[in-house]
């Protein structure tokens, strides 16, 4: 087992999702979606790593991953030390407590047959043997910590609003205490004005019990504001890492100064250069030979069609994976376990 | 049997008991008529079903043979000139053998007077069957056998299909094309001739009859119940528990059955009317409920045998009772469709 620094919490090699859909006469036929492409990854503890990208690109199929929602077809991910694609079911539904996700739409992510106390006790029930008042106890403890209360418990989901039922998705999620928590899009289905109670309650949560926040999202400003780090993904793929200020000032990839190009500036006059990208993202079914964003990389040259970049540094904990940084090949291709 | 109808996944909202005596009452004021009919009726049969023993004029199964083949009580003595022929077939043939009972001098081609009884009294409304037993009290009695027989094998059926259909739709993989290819060779074969099949080979009883229909039965609610979990397998809130750590069970249990049961009872309520008829159909053939038990099909069986001699009761009510029940059930199971289809709900709830 590779040595894990302490300061990491969990940490993922080479971790590649294909689904495979199978048609025609019995299955003879097979359609391969190549969702995520051999991804390294680590995150500390106490972190936001932020991810980015594209509708399809594989943010939310990486962070379903790492958590073993979905198992990946290869890889590695080490939580806390537990090798997590080596469990069996028990086992994983026993270290669930330590990892939660939070759903994108909370309507959705809750059963709409259920009364709030039953939907935040279920994680009670499921794993601890709290009953009767201090059960019920438990339960309205954590829906204050979210900013609910007692008056809240009898409803069913479609009585609250979105921002009081993602609370209580977050309620549900900390009820275990967990030390890891991914968030799917936490936001996008909300108001702008609840969003950032949201994302303030989030800050607050994390401060209190010191969780580790994965946040997938397609909105930059939201990430920029929560994320220590930032990954951008593209195509199943991380082309960029850095921290969040590194990504806005000085982004490296292509793709990644195309992406903060188009996010609004709240400043007619800032003069600031838009890069549109031409053309669509093309499929992972059959995914570009070479660098796969060479299809619509406004500065491809005739190595990004043969061969894939590898990862450069670029600065303290900062990575980026384009042939424009290869200087000179031979030094500045770095050993990714170098970086983390 | 009635094809498997589209459902609504879910209804979007929780939905009280109240909230659903609403949209069914709703449903009555848009089709008052029929659904106002078909409550009537069905509150009639399940009410003389239950109450069978006490509200019954005679006991079904003992007759006097003095009584027998006496017309409803509304049909008077009256009399008839009748052909003296070989074999008395139509009502106005009657046999040698008889007419030399009542008159010792007849010949063959002569034509005779005859006095025909009335019931005359109102002893027996509906009239007596070929043993003398009252008419009413064994349509009375046929009623309860009939709700017996529908309650059982679509609770059974119901029980099976919904069993299994979770776990096809739940599990998937294996489990399901097992599951499936087995319901398949059932839904090979048209359901009564299924039922026949099973009555016949496990032998001609109660108990084999009603065992045959819900054989015949199962497959079609594991279908409805697989597609409805397949579908709700995919949402959000069961990853969600999965994502918590629940077992496969609970999941099943506490998220997906509550969510497949809407559907299911509005089949099950579809349903009903055609297990009458197709239990009905077995005693009709000799296959379901034996005589003397007073069971409706077992009553036109034997009722068919004097139609021709001009006793249609015998056959008629027990035939209209099986009508009517069916029919009601039917259109109470449009009723309640409606209500549990968000479509067809209307936009006020």
């Amino acid at each position: 087992m590779i040595a894990i620094q302490e300061s990491t919490l969990l940490r993922a090699e080479k971790i590649s999702m294909e689904f495979v859909s199978r048609y025609g006469f019995l299955g003879r036929h097979q359609h391969r979606v190549r969702a995520l492409d051999s991804v390294d990854l680590e995150i500390q503890r106490g972190e936001t790593l932020g991810i980015v990208g594209e509708s399809g690109c594989g943010k939310t199929t990486l962070g379903r991953c790492l958590i073993r929602l979905i198992t990946p077809t290869a890889g590695r991910i080490v939580l806390d030390g537990v090798e997590i694609l080596a469990l069996d079911a028990s086992a994983l539904r026993h270290l669930r407590r330590e990892m939660q996700m939070v759903f994108q739409n909370p309507f959705s992510s809750l059963n709409p047959r259920m009364k709030v106390d039953d939907l935040v006790a279920e994680p009670l029930r499921t794993h601890t043997d709290l009953a009767g008042g201090a059960l019920e106890e438990r339960v309205e403890e954590l829906l204050v910590e979210v900013g609910l209360g007692a008056e809240h418990m009898k409803r069913h989901p479609h009585q609250l609003s979105g921002g009081q039922a993602q609370r209580v998705a977050l309620s549900r999620a900390l009820a275990l205490s967990p030390k890891f928590l991914v968030l799917d899009e936490p936001t996008s289905a909300l108001d702008v004005s609840v969003q950032a109670q949201i994302i303030n309650l989030l800050s607050q949560l994390q401060e209190r019990h010191g969780l580790t926040y994965l946040f997938i999202s397609h909105d930059l400003s939201v990430v920029r504001h929560i994320s220590d780090r930032i990954a951008v993904m593209y195509l199943g793929q991380i082309v960029e890492l850095a921290s969040s200020d590194a990504i806005f000032n000085s982004p490296q990839h292509p793709y990644t100064q195309a992406l903060i190009s188009s996010t609004p500036v709240p400043d007619p006059d800032s003069g600031r250069e838009r890069i549109i990208l031409e053309g669509n993202v093309p499929s992972p079914a059959n995914p570009p030979a070479g660098c796969r964003f060479h299809t619509r990389c406004p500065y491809v040259m005739d190595i990004c069609r043969r061969q894939e970049p590898k990862a450069h540094a670029v600065g303290e904990g900062h990575w980026a994976a384009c042939h424009l940084l290869d200087k000179a090949p031979s030094d500045s291709v770095i050993d990714l376990q170098l970086i983390n | 049997m009635t094809s498997t109808a589209e459902y609504a996944v879910l209804a979007p909202r929780r939905v009280s008991a109240s909230v659903w005596a609403a949209r069914l009452l709703r449903g009555f004021r848009r089709r008052n008529i029929l659904l106002g009919f078909s409550v009537f009726i069905l509150l009639l049969i399940t009410g003389t079903g239950i109450l069978a023993p006490w509200i019954s004029p005679y006991d079904p199964t003992r007759g006097k043979l003095e009584n027998q083949k006496l017309p409803p009580a509304w049909i008077g003595e009256r009399t008839a000139t009748k052909t003296v022929v070989e074999f008395g077939q139509s009502p106005d043939q009657i046999s040698i053998s008889k007419a030399k009972r009542l008159k010792s001098d007849v010949v063959l081609g002569d034509r005779i007077e005859v006095v025909i009884r009335g019931s005359g009294r109102t002893e027996f409304l509906l009239g007596t069957d070929h043993l003398g037993r009252d008419m009413l009290s064994r349509i009375i009695h046929g009623a309860r056998i009939s709700l017996i027989i529908a309650s059982v094998t679509l609770g059974v059926g119901g029980l099976i299909g919904t069993t299994v259909g979770l776990a096809a739709g739940y599990f998937g993989g294996w489990v399901d094309e097992v599951i499936m290819r087995v319901t398949d060779v059932f839904l090979a074969f048209p359901p009564l001739l299924l039922a026949i099949a099973i009555a016949s080979a496990l032998g001609p009883n109660f108990f084999n009859a009603i065992l045959a229909i819900a054989l015949t039965w199962w497959p079609w609610y594991t279908r409805l119940v697989r597609a409805q979990s397949l579908s709700l397998r995919e949402r959000a809130f069961i990853e969600a528990a999965h994502g918590i750590g629940v077992n496969d069970l609970t999941i099943i249990r506490r998220h997906i059955l509550p969510n497949v049961l809407t559907p299911v009872l509005v089949q099950a309520t579809l349903d009903i009317g055609t297990a009458i008829l197709t239990a009905a159909g077995l005693s009709f053939i000799g296959l379901g409920t034996q005589p003397p038990t007073a069971d409706w099909g077992v009553m036109i069986n034997i009722g068919r045998l004097f139609v021709l001699g001009g006793r249609w009761w015998i056959a008629t009510f027990s035939g209209l009772a099986i009508f009517l029940t069916a029919l009601a059930f039917n259109l109470l199971g449009d009723g309640v469709r409606d209500a549990a289809d968000p479509r067809t709900r209307g936009a006020d709830l």
